[in-house]
Order: C-alpha cells, then sequence, then structure tokens
C-alpha cells in the first residue's frame, strides 16, 4: 500500500478533490473519531478546555474535541481542507500554518495539543529548503512553549519505520517534553496504533 | 479568527518567534462579524486565566472598540462575562492583516482564515 506522504507533499496531495473524498469517507471518519476519542483519554482532561489541533484537516477530529464539551483551534498547511472545515462549519478556528515552521502561539496558550494522523508528514523532504530535522526540532520547541506546565500532547501517527519512530521521538525530547509511545493492538498488523504521550514539564506522570 | 485567537497567536518569524514585544499582532483593514455561540463559564473561567490582559486592551483600542471594564470587574459580575464572550468568542474577522508590531510582517485573513505561512526566507 502506498503512502500519501511519499507521494506528494500535504498541501499538494490533500488539493480539493482529496479533501473531500477523505472528508466524505464514512470509513475515515470512523477511524478519526476513534482515534481522538482514544487520544483524548490518554490525555485525561477536565471539560472546557482549551486544546490545539495540530494537522486539523477537515475538522473531524475537531468536532469530536467539541462534542466532548472542549474549545480548540487548529492549524493545517491545506488550503482545500480548511475550505471543507469551513463548509462543515465546526466550531473551532481553524489556521493555515505549516507545523515544520513552528506553532505561532505565545507561551502556555493551551491546556493540551492533540494531531490524529499529521506528524509523519514532517520528515518529508519536498524540496531543499525543507530539512526534517531542522523542521522537528522547530515544531517540538515552540509546541512547547505554547502548552501550560505539565500540560500534555498526544499524537497519533503512522511511522514510515522505526528509525522515524526514533528521530520524532528523540526531537521530541531534546526539546524538553517527557513521555513515551503507547502501541494499540502491537500484534495486529491492520490495527495497530502508535500514540506518543508527551508531557511539557512537570511529572510525567504514569504514562 | 475569533479575537480570543487574536490574543495568543504571536508573529512566527525567525527573528520574532518566542519575543513578547512580537504581539499582539495589529489588526488592519479588517472586516468583523458576529457568530453567536452559548457561554460556557467553565471555558470562560478557564480562559481568563490565560487572556494576555493588557494584549487584549491594546488589540481592542486598535479595532476601536475599547474595553469598558477591567480583568476584576469580569471576575465579579455575570453580565461582564458576556460581554467579554461576545467580544472574544463571537466576533470573528473575517477578512483583513495583522501586522506584527516588532518587524511589520503582515499575515493575511481571508474567509475567516488567518495565514501564518512564511516564506523560506523568514523562517
Ligand atoms: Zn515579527
Amino acid at each position: 500500500m502506498s503512502r500519501p506522504e511519499q507521494e506528494a507533499p500535504p498541501e499538494i496531495f490533500y488539493n480539493d478533490s482529496e479533501a473531500s473524498k477523505y472528508t466524505g469517507s464514512s470509513r475515515i471518519q470512523r477511524i478519526q473519531a476513534e482515534m481522538t476519542l482514544r487520544a483524548l483519554d490518554l490525555l485525561s482532561l477536565p471539560p472546557s478546555s482549551y486544546i490545539l489541533d495540530i494537522g486539523c484537516g477537515s475538522g473531524l477530529s475537531g468536532e469530536i474535541l467539541s462534542e466532548e464539551g472542549h474549545y480548540w483551534v487548529g492549524m493545517d498547511i491545506s488550503p482545500s481542507m480548511l475550505q471543507i472545515a469551513l463548509e462543515r462549519d465546526v466550531d473551532g478556528d481553524i489556521l493555515l500554518s505549516d507545523m515544520g515552521q513552528g506553532v505561532p502561539f505565545r507561551p502556555g496558550s493551551f491546556d493540551a495539543a492533540i494531531s490524529i494522523s499529521a506528524i509523519q508528514w514532517l520528515c518529508n523532504v519536498d524540496s531543499s529548503e525543507h530539512d526534517p530535522k531542522y523542521r522537528l526540532s522547530k515544531f517540538f520547541q515552540t509546541l512547547f512553549s505554547s502548552l501550560k506546565r505539565g500540560g500534555r500532547a498526544v499524537f497519533q501517527f503512522y511511522p514510515a519505520n522505526d528509525t522515524q519512530r526514533d528521530t520524532i521521538l528523540h526531537a521530541a525530547k531534546v526539546a524538553g517534553f517527557t513521555g513515551g509511545l503507547v502501541i494499540d493492538d502491537p500484534e495486529s498488523k491492520k490495527n495497530k496504533k502508535y500514540y506518543m504521550v508527551l508531557v511539557a514539564g512537570g511529572s510525567p506522570g504514569d504514562i | 479568527m475569533k479575537l480570543l485567537t487574536l490574543n495568543f497567536v504571536q508573529c512566527a518569524t525567525r527573528d520574532c518567534a518566542g519575543r513578547q514585544d512580537a504581539f499582539p499582532l495589529a489588526p488592519q483593514n479588517v472586516q468583523l462579524a458576529a457568530q453567536e455561540t452559548d457561554l460556557d463559564p467553565d471555558f470562560m473561567a478557564n480562559i481568563l486565566a490565560k487572556i494576555d490582559w493588557p494584549g487584549l486592551e491594546t488589540s481592542l483600542n486598535q479595532l476601536g472598540r475599547p474595553l469598558t471594564f477591567t480583568k476584576e470587574q469580569v471576575e465579579q459580575d455575570q453580565n461582564l462575562l458576556k460581554e467579554l464572550h461576545s467580544i472574544l468568542i463571537e466576533t470573528t474577522i473575517q477578512e483583513g492583516e495583522l501586522v506584527c508590531p516588532r518587524c511589520s510582517h503582515i499575515y493575511h485573513v481571508k474567509d475567516g482564515i488567518a495565514s501564518f505561512l512564511l516564506p523560506p526566507h523568514l523562517v
């Protein structure tokens, strides 16, 4: 099976037709909802939290956050995806932004961050200006600062291989995060899911 | 973009990232819109602790809608909390520009979506 992040950069891959195909698929909606609920589980937040959704796309994960009583700001690099989020009238606020250029929020803005199926895109090399190491470190440093102390971030992602998985985890730790990986259904090739659970300072708790 | 979000974004350019004086971004040539939403007192209490109040005062002065109350007054008065909800959550910037007070970089807002994509030389 081919991986979308090997075909084209996200803002090109998720053009108008791919974005609407993606959002309209009931299978994708269901899987996204399940993974968002699982990520929320791992965040264990009080209601009415203020959450950053990284790679929010058309707002499939955001809708779940709203249903669970939270408020969110989403960032995504694909204008087509954000256009669909607008048409679907999501409750969150959305920004056009490239996570590899950093998270443009002042320190301590958010109670938590969530990211569903997006962070593996950071490891892409789309042009000579895209140094994945620099982009990963810029991303995690600015994310760390944008979270309140002790705030959690949960990333569901699809690492292409162990090296990529370790590179991402290493970049997060260098930026000051503690935490690690939670793997659901590790024995199942089809359902295996990776969640990186990070804490911005404070105690790592029970992860 | 909600006025709430304006109180949290800051300039993302290489020279400004993480600098306090790169905040708040100044709205310019903006069209505002209002969208009714339910008031959630718990969220307002949460957000009241996070708001940069001087930054909010600056932004509202720039928009020509100066605040008529202080943070302490909001904490004691449900009606003011409603008013703050209407300012922060129900008021959105639909079109216009957000200008960094430090490096003057301009971020464009279209259809209510602010673009923080930077040209490579500013990253
Ligand atoms: Zn600036």
